[in-house]
């Protein structure tokens, strides 16, 4: 997994890339973590730019679950941006459309 | 020989049955879809059914809860908790009996003691047949407690010390392997409120995991890598799916049910070989468990990339399985 960084209108946006599998769910929580408590201290929403993963494992959805977690207790929201079709698929079977904003863009500027 | 597995309860917490417009809706939208054709003979009928409607169209998932039947066994009877399905398999079991000439002994297999899971029992008939032997195997101590209270007056008319049947309890220990009348068991205990246990027969190398009733956590490692050794090489493995992933972690959080998402996880990375989807919500609807069965083959596809494909089947009340 490959992870980059850069901010939004709406907070700061983590822009993981690649195939997050089982073995990337540390290192993927982490950085959620990370993110959510950018988001928390600057007041704004936590943006997963989803554009470039190229898969996510049972295990990276479980980081997300978590993060999701720490981001409640935080008042932040964690929101999940431009997933691709495949990607897609997978958060709608899980129902996670229910309980993460699901959007198709985000509104980026430099970081 | 391996094993048959047979379903004759699927639903999970509560029987249901289908109110008079469902039955009407399925007609309907069979009409509609036939648009007019007719058909020579029944044969013809039935095939337009079975062939160019979904299962939720032509059929239904059924509403008995849980009850399962192994057949491979010595000449013994393998029952798998004791839900209202049990009612129909006791009938029938008196016909084989009579038929085949069955032996009269009972061997059932406990998931756990919740009243969804124990229903059937004072309506099995065989417990009021004074030659038949049931042995109840749990992995509860109070399995016995739980039987005599539902027979109590003030919850039933007919009471436990009534039936007729010689009826033993034992109590089985997890991580120990039992020969059971033919039959290798195996059990291990799950999450869920007062504990359930999953278990696993194997005969002539094939394996059959029954693990209803079980929450697992996504944070929790421990869980998904004995779950995996507890499924490993599994033929077939009926995992508890009641609920979608997102409703198992925050609503219905804690309330000792999982999802097909994680029960196809687990069997990936188990390297079990087909998967079968039960312990249904009692508020989903024929066309709802339609859509769960399709989503899962498609999430399973979605989430394989190198594994050995897993095959995923949906249970319903009269479902028949080798194994």
């Amino acid at each position: 997994m490959q992870w980059a960084e850069s901010s939004s209108a709406r907070g700061p946006v983590g822009q993981p890339a690649g195939v997050i599998d089982d073995g990337a769910r540390e290192d993927f929580l982490s950085r959620l973590r990370a993110g959510v408590a950018d988001a928390a201290t600057s007041g704004g929403d936590f943006i997963v730019d989803l554009a470039g993963v190229d898969h996510m494992s049972a295990g990276a959805l479980m980081a997300l679950t978590i993060a999701r977690k720490d981001a409640l207790g935080s008042n932040v929201k964690i929101v999940l941006a431009r997933p691709g079709p495949a990607l897609r698929e997978v958060l709608e079977i899980s129902r996670y459309q229910l309980i993460f904003d699901i959007v198709d863009d985000i509104d980026m500027r430099e970081g | 020989m391996g094993m048959l597995v047979r379903f004759w309860g699927t639903r999970g917490s509560l029987p249901v049955a289908p109110r008079a417009r469902a039955i009407e809706d399925k007609l309907v939208g069979a009409l509609m879809r036939a648009s007019g054709r007719s058909f020579a003979d029944e044969g013809e009928a039935r095939a337009f059914v079975n062939d160019e409607l979904s299962f939720g169209e032509g059929h239904t998932y059924g509403g008995a809860t849980t009850c399962l039947e192994v057949e491979g066994g010595d000449d013994s009877f393998f029952i798998l908790d004791m839900g209202s399905g049990l009612r129909e398999l006791g009938n029938d079991a008196f016909r084989r009996v009579a038929q085949d000439g069955r032996s009269r002994t009972y061997n059932f297999f406990m998931s756990h003691l919740h009243w969804d899971h124990i229903m059937g029992f004072p309506f099995f008939g065989p417990a009021f047949d004074p030659n038949a032997h049931i042995v109840i195997h749990s992995g509860h101590a109070d399995c016995e407690q739980a039987l005599r209270r539902q027979q109590e007056e003030i919850s039933f008319p007919v009471a436990f010390d009534w039936l007729r049947a010689k009826i033993e309890f034992k109590v089985l220990t997890p991580g120990q392997t039992y020969s059971v009348d033919g039959i290798e068991v195996e059990l291990m205990p799950q999450d869920h409120s007062h504990v359930s246990y999953a278990w696993k027969f194997k005969r002539d190398g094939r394996s059959f995991v029954f693990s209803t009733d079980a929450e697992h956590r996504m944070d929790d490692v421990a869980d998904k890598e004995a779950f995996e050794a507890f499924f490993d090489d599994a033929d077939l493995v009926v995992c508890d799916t009641m609920y979608s992933l997102a409703e198992s972690i925050t609503l219905k959080a804690d309330w000792g049910h999982s999802s097909n998402v994680m029960a196809v996880n687990l069997c990936h990375g188990a390297g079990a070989k087909r998967l079968v989807l039960f312990h249904h919500e009692p508020t989903s609807s024929d066309a709802d468990i339609d859509a769960l069965l399709e989503e899962t083959i498609r999430y399973e596809a979605l989430n394989r990339r190198d594994r050995r494909p897993l095959d995923v089947i949906c249970s319903y009340d009269s479902l028949e399985l080798e194994v």
